[in-house]
């Protein structure tokens, strides 16, 4: 039995535990995000290029976060798990309570105003928060340690409290996220494939139940112009100028590039400028990228499930929450999804959304080198 | 799972699954992976695939497909889109007059057509003639700085044809900022000794050396190595206040924003420059609506509030929700609460443009464009008739109580509100708090000074805060308003009972550790006392012995059930909700430890309406009603939103709550509401003894602590008729002295109100004769 963490550094170097597979393809798909914003900020963006260095400079900070995350014990992760956890909900709580006091009936707001940082958004916090500490309850399950019903009571507290105060925040997204996050870690868990087919019609009621009771009207008209487009002109807008860029990058990318006008293009829809700068052949790179990224992190997690299952299921957690805002972001710009205002990790524009990425990429290097520690 | 061990909290397994641990062998990769495959991991590394392998054939379709065709268009296309602002929807009072509604406004603007210099200065000339032409004024700021002078000319010949002399229009020092700063032209500071010329990028201290300069070198009207010039002085002087606009907009102007030139311009105009868009390229044109109001809204000016600019806080708040950077948004009131329903979508429209290569580039297919989508109308709960009458007599009673001082009245009433509300529904009949503003000098301030003036004044003035709504958010001090909700704790928790209510007026008594006087027999005292007595007459002692033996626990817990120091939930924003004398908040309220002691004393002052008991009058109205019917009703001033073609898309009423009190003990109380009308001793006799309708009512007298240099608070409420209750009133008068003092405002709203109900077939509810009484009233109360 292998002692954990510093200590074992001592006998591997740090750069040989170190998991380039994942390192690197997230590097490249920032290195990316930095170029193509580079050049859609240059033209006309107020604060070029301050705005710019910003976002270069949190892609550092971030790296930073992550390697020294890499270098924590798995016990020490531990505690991290539950002060992010419980720090992301006292956010939650001051939001709503700043909400109250600021603005009257007309919807909340997910943004928190912080000193230094700017605005940010708990709730991003949160999603990693609660892959890691519901990893630990899933685990708890998996080796007995836990009943099932008492981890089935815990999960449902971990979970509730973030999503209902995230649900008096205009935040469908973000739900959304959670929710996916939780099945994908139940799904590896190992539910019964009948539980799965029934909670996937729980699901479809659940749906309805919120199109009627919960969801806000803005909420719905984003679904609406999904289904049917035209309803709303800005968001139908939005779509075709977004197909319409991407397509004007063709096979290398359009030198000039910003012919296409679209809204907040520097954020949501980077992915439309990184096809107008770089083509067919940047976007099928940064989509290799992004998905190869995806894939091995859970290759990791399955290695490593029966060892330490708390770490794989951590991994999954994140995995699926960073999947979800690739595929969601991605799909929306192509028109297979609808319209949500998720940004896309690593490349869109957002200083603290880039380094609460690079603290999740931080955790899935520390697990996936707890595993390349103990070979 | 036998051999599994517990390490730092952490259960792990001591066998990694692969056998990896060090020194035995390592399993193939090909294996690893074929165990990779097998594990649920992979079915959800499947999913992500599949979903990027879509994603990759979606990207990939529309880029090597159609990348000819889009790429051709988008290098030429001059083709743009413009918002379409949305029409707000109107406002209306409960009859449908309107309050507030838009007016659409034209709107001529400059865009980006790619023209080049010589191109743009010809087209720029030709519009800037068009127009004065036609008398439009051009908006324009560079003759802040630079103006042609004709004073000196003579003007015999061609008048103004190249004459005029260029001075600037401000200080030197202003003029040195206005051209180093780098968003206008940047030159750099003379050092001394150096001279600068029309051709250099130094300061030109010298007018005329300016004007060349913009003339040869910064907007290269004319050439200076050509001989004889183009344009003369005015022409090219016209060109240049049009150059200075696009200069100054650049960025934006540049990244396809228009810049706005001309506004409130006909239709006529506007269909003859799209007529000629060969002739005035990049110029276009937007109907835009602004908000106006009638002249009645100055009346509901609380209620209806206002519209302004978009704050930057409120637009981070509002973005998602597709609010633009200048959008004009609710500011307060209905304007406010309701601004969901007000604003309406948003259209988007398609414009082409001339450019210099011809295009008529119909790049976008109409389909593409939305039409604006106005917003939704709110038809208020307030009656025009009503409201006036509230306001009209609030001005006055406050004015004939400044007017008339004595010894308790120092004279310095200068503030008040009035609620009247509908005690079935909730539903608000007139809301008017004083002083005022009119809505209408906040879309006016842009245009007319006087109207700039006032807003500043509204928006600074921190003493009469004109923009406060004393109904809603305004805290004060109930006095004896307050002891009817003594009375109702009493009886509820049985200290007295309906039948069995009497109190003896020593004059004066020590109770609760602490000497009290009754205010109107300090020395007799007003002897044995029935509940109903007690309420007609306000005697303290009564009540100081009443609410001591009740307990504060007891009032506050009935004060609340009646609506006081509790959120009514009325539908306009800043409501206040006040604060309700108890052991907690006395406890929080304050931080010496020395202040935060309950006193038996301190249950003696709130049982009178005093101590720290603070409420909004709205409360005070909603309490009212609540002591009238029984029940606590949710006020409201919004009663529909409804489409353009009246259909109604949601009405907002709520049905009234009822309040667990015995009918026997909420008649005990009424009855001492009403015999201080019809009590000659009662405090509102005078005034309303010979109204003609019975009505039930409690004054109250307010203390504020500041009793040595200002008078104190005066209030009232009252509900009516009294025997089947339809509208209750609450109100106030800042140091007003007496509540009695302000009975005259519900008076004059009792009686418009009754003017106004008619029994269906028409005939008057009031019994007859009462009508014409009524009305002889209402001609001496306007005389
Ligand atoms: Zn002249
Ligand atoms: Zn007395």
């Amino acid at each position: 039995m292998a002692k954990p963490g510093i200590e074992r550094l001592k006998r591997i170097t740090y750069f040989a535990a170190m998991d380039y597979w994942l390192l690197v393809p997230v590097l490249l798909i920032s290195m990316i995000g930095l170029f193509v914003l580079n050049r859609v900020l240059s033209s006309g963006f107020d604060a070029y290029p301050m705005v710019f260095y910003k976002q270069a400079g949190a892609v550092l900070i971030g790296l930073l976060i992550a390697l020294t995350l890499s270098l924590v014990e798995v016990p020490t992760l531990n505690l991290i798990a539950w002060i992010i956890y419980g720090t992301s909900l006292l956010m939650l709580v001051w939001v709503l309570v700043d909400n109250f006091s600021m603005i009257g009936e007309w919807g909340a707001d997910s943004w928190l105003e912080l000193p230094l940082i700017g605005t940010f958004q708990p709730s991003e916090l949160a999603k990693i928060g609660l892959a890691m500490t519901s990893a630990q309850i899933f685990e708890g399950m998996t080796i007995g340690r836990l009943k099932k019903w008492q981890g089935g009571l815990s999960l449902a507290a971990l979970y509730g409290v973030p999503l209902l105060l995230i649900r008096e925040q205009p935040d469908l997204g973000t739900s959304m996220v959670i929710l996916f996050m939780l099945i994908c870690m139940i799904f590896v868990w190992g539910l019964r494939w009948r539980f799965i087919l029934l909670g996937i019609s729980g699901l479809v009621l659940a749906g309805v139940l919120a199109w009627l009771f919960l969801l806000k009207d803005f909420q719905k008209s984003r679904i609406i112009t999904f289904l049917y487009p035209g309803h709303d002109p800005a968001a139908s807008y939005n779509l075709i100028q977004s197909k319409r860029a991407i397509a004007s990058g063709g096979l290398t990318g359009n030198l000039q590039g910003n012919l296409v006008h679209v809204p907040v293009k520097e954020s949501d829809f980077i992915f439309t400028a990184v096809s107008e700068h770089m083509g067919f052949i940047g976007t099928t790179a940064l989509l290799i990228l992004i998905f190869f990224f995806l894939a091995r992190s859970l290759y990791v997690a399955s290695k490593i499930r029966t060892w330490r299952p708390a770490l794989a299921y951590t991994m999954v957690g994140i995995t699926a929450f960073l999947a979800f805002h690739f595929i969601e972001n991605l799909g929306m710009c192509v028109g297979l999804l609808p319209i949500t205002g998720i940004p896309l990790p690593f490349v869109s524009l957002g200083g603290t959304a880039m380094i609460v990425n690079f603290l999740a990429l931080g955790v899935m290097l520390c697990i996936s080198m707890e595993r390349n520690l103990n070979k | 799972m036998a051999n599994e061990i517990k390490t730092d909290g952490f259960y792990i397994f001591d066998q990694p699954h692969e056998g990896s641990i060090k020194g035995e062998e390592k399993p193939s990769l090909g294996k690893r992976f074929r165990q990779f495959l097998q594990s649920r991991y992979a079915v959800l590394a499947l999913i992500f695939l599949l979903a990027g392998a879509l994603i990759f054939y979606s990207t990939a379709i529309l880029q090597l497909q159609s990348s000819d065709v889009s790429t051709v268009a988008e290098t030429t296309g001059v083709s743009r889109q413009l918002t379409v602002k949305a029409a707000r929807g109107d406002i209306v009072d409960a009859t449908g007059l309107p309050l507030a509604y838009s007016i659409p406004v034209n709107n001529l603007m400059l865009t980006y057509a790619g023209l080049d210099n010589e191109k743009l200065n010809e087209m720029l000339l030709d519009l800037s003639l068009f127009l004065e032409e036609n008398n439009i004024d051009i908006i324009e700021n560079l003759t802040d700085y630079l103006v042609l002078d004709h004073s000196a000319c003579t003007h015999e010949e061609e008048a103004g044809v190249d004459c005029g002399v260029p001075v600037f229009a401000r200080e030197e020092i202003e003029i040195i900022d206005w051209q180093t700063h780098r968003n206008t032209f940047g030159l750099e500071k003379l050092s001394p000794g150096q001279i600068a010329g029309f051709a250099d990028r130094k300061v030109k201290t010298d007018p005329r050396l300016f004007f060349d300069y913009l003339l040869y070198t910064h907007y290269a009207i004319e050439n200076p190595e050509s001989d004889g010039l183009r344009y003369s002085r005015e022409d090219a002087f016209r060109i240049m206040k049009l150059r200075y606009m696009i200069m100054i907009n650049w960025w934006t102007f540049q990244n396809g924003t228009p810049i706005v030139i001309a506004t409130d311009v006909s239709d006529e105009i506007i269909s003859k420059i799209n007529e000629q868009n060969y002739r005035f390229m990049g110029v276009i044109s937007s109907r835009e609506y602004e908000r106006a109001y009638t002249s009645d809204a100055r009346t509901l000016s609380h209620v209806l509030g206002y519209v302004g600019r978009i704050t930057s806080a409120q637009y981070e708040n509002l973005r998602l929700q597709g609010y633009a950077a200048d959008a004009i948004i609710g500011q307060a009131g209905v304007e406010y609460s309701a601004e969901r329903y007000l604003a309406g979508q948003n259209g988007i429209k398609p414009y082409n443009i001339w450019s210099v290569a011809g295009e008529e580039g119909a790049f976008y297919s109409e389909s593409i464009g939305k039409d604006a989508i106005s917003g939704y109308n709110v038809r208020l709960t307030l009656d025009l008739r009503l409201q006036s009458a509230a306001v009209a007599s609030l001005r006055r009673v406050i004015e004939e109580i400044r007017n008339s001082p004595d010894n308790k009245n120092k004279g310095d009433a200068d503030a008040g509100a009035v609620v009247m509300l509908d005690v079935r529904t909730g539903e608000i009949l007139a809301l008017a708090s004083y002083p005022d503003y009119d809505p209408k000098d906040f879309i006016d301030q842009k245009t007319v000074p006087e109207a700039a003036e006032r807003v500043a004044a509204y928006l600074t003035d921190n003493i009469n805060k004109p923009l406060w709504n004393r109904a809603v958010q305004e805290i004060y001090a109930p006095g004896s308003t307050f002891k009817p909700a003594t009375a109702i704790a009493g009886l509820q928790s049985g200290s007295i009972t309906a039948s069995r209510n009497t109190i003896r007026c020593k004059g004066r008594e020590v109770i609760g550790e602490w000497p009290w006087r009754c205010l109107e027999y300090p020395n007799t005292g007003h002897g044995n006392l029935t509940l109903s007595e007690a309420l007609a007459t306000s005697c303290n002692m009564y009540f100081l012995n009443l609410g001591y033996t009740t307990g504060i626990n007891e009032i506050s817990y009935w004060g609340s059930k009646l609506g006081l120091g509790e959120i009514t939930g009325i539908d306009l924003p800043g409501e206040s909700r006040g604060i309700r004398a108890s052991r907690e908040v006395k406890r929080v309220l304050f931080s010496d430890p020395g202040d935060q002691i309950w006193f038996p004393a301190d249950t003696c002052q709130a049982a009178i309406g005093q101590s720290i008991n603070s409420f909004t009058i709205i409360q005070l109205a909603v309490y009212t009603a609540a002591l009238a019917t029984g029940k606590r009703v949710t006020p409201h001033t919004i009663s529909q939103i409804t489409r353009n073609d009246g259909t109604v898309i949601r009405s907002f009423a709520v049905d009234p709550e009822p309040i667990d009190i015995d009918e026997a003990n909420l008649l005990a109380v009424r009855r001492g509401m009403v015999r201080s009308v019809t009590d000659p001793k009662g405090t509102a006799y005078k005034t309303l003894h010979d109204f003609p309708i019975k009505v039930a009512a409690k004054t109250g007298t307010a203390e504020t602590g500041f009793e040595d240099r200002s008078s104190s608070n005066g209030l009232f409420i009252c509900y009516a008729p009294a025997d089947n209750p339809q509208v209750a009133i609450a109100q106030v008068v800042e140091k007003g002295a007496r509540g009695s003092n302000t009975i005259l405002i519900a008076r004059d709203l009792l009686t418009a109100y009754f003017q106004l109900v008619q029994a269906p077939n028409g005939d008057a509810v009031l019994p007859p004769g009462l009508v014409d009484d009524l009305q002889d009233d209402h001609l001496e109360n306007n005389s």
